[in-house]
């Protein structure tokens, strides 16, 4: 018989704790707020923790940040935990174990989690507020710096306001024109999803090289969550030089999908053009002598997207996978959106129906990319069937400290557009996280911890 | 062939679950009983005196013709039936036959917004169809599918009776849906589209299968919605307006509309407490009964209320089970069809979609009782189809009819169609055939288009 455990006591923590002044020591054992968002595995059970821990000290190599923003996003499971409250995470991992009954593996019936609107990750913006002692004026980064971290292994098991960073490398300098709410998405959702657009990149280049001259590769993106809505913008800012060559479709997971692609393509446009946008078709190129327009260097084009004369001209199919239809009808559909089946699906739903579908839309010699915690769970039910149909189901990995440079000067230089947020105060992460397992949030929910930049 | 499935006697199955779902079995004697009352329904709404009063209206299609294979050109079809449609362009040259569609989605936004906003929606598609295939300069007959229920007053003249399938557009209810199709594409004036014929699904499907079975005579769809038409002698249809028909042609389909059977207690001898539960919970409370009982629709939602209520009872699940079990509308119907394909004492489709539900300590038992409760649902829902197609045949009176089929609980569920051959067998004693009709609410409707259109 399983031990139920009661759902720890969450604090009532309503006031932050006043900012340190940056030139001022704090003093020993002072606490600040940890937040936990757990894997919610069902709807009943407890997964968001809020408690208080000692303010870190400072690495001698390292940085001290205040966090201002994160990213609405789940724990990873991992194997050990750095922090000092191992009896909290040990009670969660095993509020987490016993939740599993009989031989089958948690599944995740929540429609937010099936389309990825919540997924594992670690997101943080914030403010450097203090720095190493054994560190030089020349290190690169200095008090006050606005910054992302990246998620190396040292990273603590919650948001945690004042969080360190043991080696300076993995912070990034976040440009002036971009709010830290915005930069908190990169780390994680943005990063996964340009992993995983430039793992599919390496496949679409081979494809394309093999079948020569104006041949078309076809790619499926699976859902409409954060992931999805990042992967789109930047497959299409990737292949914006190819677009005769490399068509996207989105596979919409719920039903303002649509009304989500069709905001992408009109910012992107510049222009509300509602004469040539329809919901499920195929959107239109802009005109027909503007098309034929030559495309400046990549690296001429203008800072910012809609003051130059330069456009983004990518169309998007999009399909709604409807999940009152039967199976058959919404492959049929995908099938006459994508014109016969696609090369590359890139399937962030986490569901064995989403994976099976996209196999079912992707021809012989394809490839799939899921996300890993997915791969990991669906691949001994699918690895078979994927031998049979001759088609390769890959795990995607999060990405690199350099892709992340990268994202953060293609986000701040205006050439990938990151999509809606909405910012929420910390305190609710618990309905935060809710609305996000049922996808009543559209694209992502960022968690604020301090009310002003 | 294919052997029709018996009930389960796996000991399995509870004989408290077994109890619990005796009143969604029907027995012959009632199915009989249906197939006497819809008979009368249908003979009242054929009758002029009687069809204003009718529940079953028999509305007067006004196609006269059906395919003989010697249609040629291009044709439009339109497919207006539920949250997605679909344009189709069909070139027809003797018995070739080529075709290209593309599918649109409705958004729910316009599913319940005007009806202007709707139709403009549908000739902003159309137009985008036709420009794609560089048709514009042509003239282009179009046959314009509609699912929903349509009082018809000429071949291109249907007046929308009321909304079904969760649309509520404002404006269009009494109006005359081609004039409303029609105005839409002159406000854009960019393309030529003749609307040449409005029908529904299920003559659409009857005139697809015809074109290829010249024996075909009854059309039944059984998806989203329920509906069958028949070909009735020109002389019994009263109600077609002079002037709007040729008396002199021997036939004349009617779409019967059959899904609104069961209103004013026909049906009441053999509804349940789940069947009043979904009516009182639907969008049309106390209309279309007979569709309820039997259509995609709610089939999921049906098998959902009796599981429910049998984990309530304590027999299933231990009496626990998830809130999305107790959720309306989280029991596809799909479900049914997956749950039901698994093979005999297998259950890994079963457990995936308990899975989703949130339901992960099914055992073998409680497998096998959803499974049961799947398997009468359907069941049930076959065989009222059957006692309405065996009215059908009873009242054609001819043998070697083919019954073209269509529809997603049709197409996909894997034993509908046989065993809807075994009671509609059982039921009457002409030789028929039940045949998929292909794409029938597309390329019937270009048919339609085309025999119209060479009739002109």
């Amino acid at each position: 018989m399983p031990v139920e455990l009661a759902p720890l006591a969450t604090p009532a923590h309503k006031a932050a704790p006043a900012p340190y002044n940056g030139s001022t020591e704090p003093k020993m054992n002072k606490l600040c707020r940890q937040l936990s968002i757990e894997s919610p595995s069902l709807g009943g059970r407890e997964c968001v923790f809020s408690f208080d821990v000692p303010v870190p000290e400072v690495p001698t190599r390292g940085a001290r940040i205040r966090v201002v923003c994160a990213g609405a996003c789940y724990h990873p499971k991992r194997s050990g935990s750095l922090t000092s409250l191992n009896s909290v995470s040990s009670a969660s991992s095993l509020a987490t174990d016993v939740s599993v009954e009989g031989d089958f593996p948690s599944m995740l019936p929540h429609h937010g989690m099936r389309d990825a609107a919540l997924f594992p990750g670690y997101e943080v913006a914030g403010v450097v507020e203090s720095l190493g002692s054994e560190l030089t004026e020349d290190c690169g980064v200095k008090l006050g710096d606005r910054v992302i971290m990246y998620p190396y292994e040292g990273i603590p098991n919650g948001y945690v306001e004042y969080l360190v960073v043991h080696d300076l490398k993995y912070l990034i300098k976040v440009p002036d024109n971009m709010p830290l709410s915005v930069a908190a998405m990169l780390p994680a959702g943005a990063l996964l999803a340009m992993n995983t657009v430039h793992a599919a990149h390496e496949l679409v280049q081979s494809l394309l090289e093999e079948r020569g001259d104006n041949s078309v590769c076809k790619i499926l993106i699976v859902g409409t969550g954060g992931l999805a809505l990042w992967a789109l913008r930047i497959a299409a800012y990737q292949y914006s030089n190819m677009k005769d060559r490399v068509t996207i479709t989105i596979a919409s997971l719920k039903d303002d999908g649509l009304m989500m692609a069709q905001e992408f393509q009109r910012r992107l446009s510049g222009v509300w053009m509602s004469r040539n946008l329809h919901n499920g078709r195929k959107f239109t190129r802009v005109s027909e002598g503007l098309r034929r327009k030559e495309l400046p260097d990549r690296q001429l084009r203008p800072l910012h997207l809609f003051t130059g004369s330069w456009y983004f001209d990518y169309s998007v199919n999009v399909v709604q996978w409807s999940e009152d239809l039967y199976e058959k009808q919404l492959i049929e559909r995908t099938m006459d959106s994508c014109g016969g089946q696609v090369d590359v699906v890139i399937d962030f739903g986490t569901t064995s129906r989403s994976l099976h579908r996209s196999m079912q839309c992707l021809g012989k010699g394809g490839v799939v990319f899921v996300i890993k915690e997915v791969a990991d769970r669906l691949l001994p039910k699918f690895s078979r069937r994927a031998e049979e149909r001759q088609q390769k189901i890959q795990p995607v990995e999060p990405g690199s400290l350099e892709q992340l440079r990268e994202l953060v000067q293609l986000v701040g230089s205006g050439e990938i557009e990151p999509p809606p947020h909405t910012v929420y105060p910390a305190e609710d992460a618990l309905d935060v996280v809710q609305k996000l397992c049922h996808s009543e949030i559209q694209g992502r929910a960022i968690l604020r911890f301090y009310p002003a930049d | 062939m294919k052997m029709t499935p018996s009930l389960c006697t796996s000991d399995l199955l509870k004989p408290e679950i077994r109890d619990a779902c005796k009143d969604l079995i029907l027995t012959d004697e009632q199915l009989r009983l249906v197939m006497e009352r819809l008979r009368h329904q249908i003979d009242r709404g054929l009758s002029k005196q009687s069809h204003e009063e009718a529940i079953v209206r028999c509305y007067t299609t006004y196609v006269q013709d059906l395919p003989n294979g010697t249609e040629k050109g291009n044709f439009l079809a339109l497919d207006l039936g539920g949250t997605n449609f679909r344009v189709l362009l069909i070139t027809l040259d003797g018995q070739s036959f080529d075709m290209k569609s593309k599918i649109y989605a409705i958004p729910q936004s316009l599913m319940l917004g005007t009806g202007r906003q709707l139709f403009d929606h549908i000739a902003q598609c159309l137009a985008l169809f036709v420009k794609d295939l560089k048709l514009e300069q042509e003239v282009l007959p179009l046959g314009f599918t509609f699912s929903f229920p349509l009082s018809q007053q000429g071949l291109t003249k249907g007046l929308l009776v009321r909304w079904t399938k969760g649309f509520n557009c404002s404006g269009v209810v009494e109006q005359d849906v081609v004039a409303l199709l029609e105005d839409a594409i002159a406000r854009r004036n960019d393309v030529k589209i003749d609307v040449c014929a409005i029908l529904n699904d299920t003559t659409g499907t009857l005139m697809s299968c015809a074109w290829k079975n010249k024996n075909c005579r009854v059309g039944l769809i059984v998806g989203t919605g329920s509906n069958a038409c028949y070909v009735e002698k020109t002389e019994n249809v009263e109600c077609a307006i002079p002037g709007q028909y040729a008396a002199h042609k021997p036939h004349m389909l009617i779409n019967t509309e059959w899904g609104a059977f069961g209103e004013q207690g026909t049906l009441d001898f053999v509804l349940t407490e789940f069947d009043r539960d979904i009516d009182e919970n639907s969008i049309n409370p106390s209309k279309q009964l007979f569709e309820k009982m039997i259509s995609g629709m709610y089939m999921g939602e049906l098998a959902r209320l009796v599981l429910e209520k049998l984990t309530n009872n304590g027999l299933l699940f231990n009496g626990k089970c998830s809130c999305d079990l107790r959720k309306r509308g989280k029991f596809f119907t799909k479900y049914v069809s997956e749950i039901e394909s698994d093979p005999k004492g297998k259950y890994a489709n079963c457990r995936e979609i308990l899975a989703e539900l949130g339901i992960r300590n099914a055992t073998d038992q409680d497998c096998e009782n959803v499974r049961y409760v799947c398997s009468v649902v359907s069941r049930r829902a076959a065989h009222l189809a059957s006692a309405g197609i065996a009215t059908l045949l009873v009242k054609m009176g001819e043998n070697n009819v083919t019954v073209g089929v269509d529809g997603s609980v049709y197409r996909f569920h894997p034993h509908f169609h046989d065993l809807m051959v075994e009671k509609i067998s059982a039921l009457q004693p002409y030789k028929f055939d039940l045949m998929l009709s292909e794409d029938g609410s597309g390329r019937g409707a270009a048919l339609v288009a085309a025999v119209a259109a060479q009739k002109r």
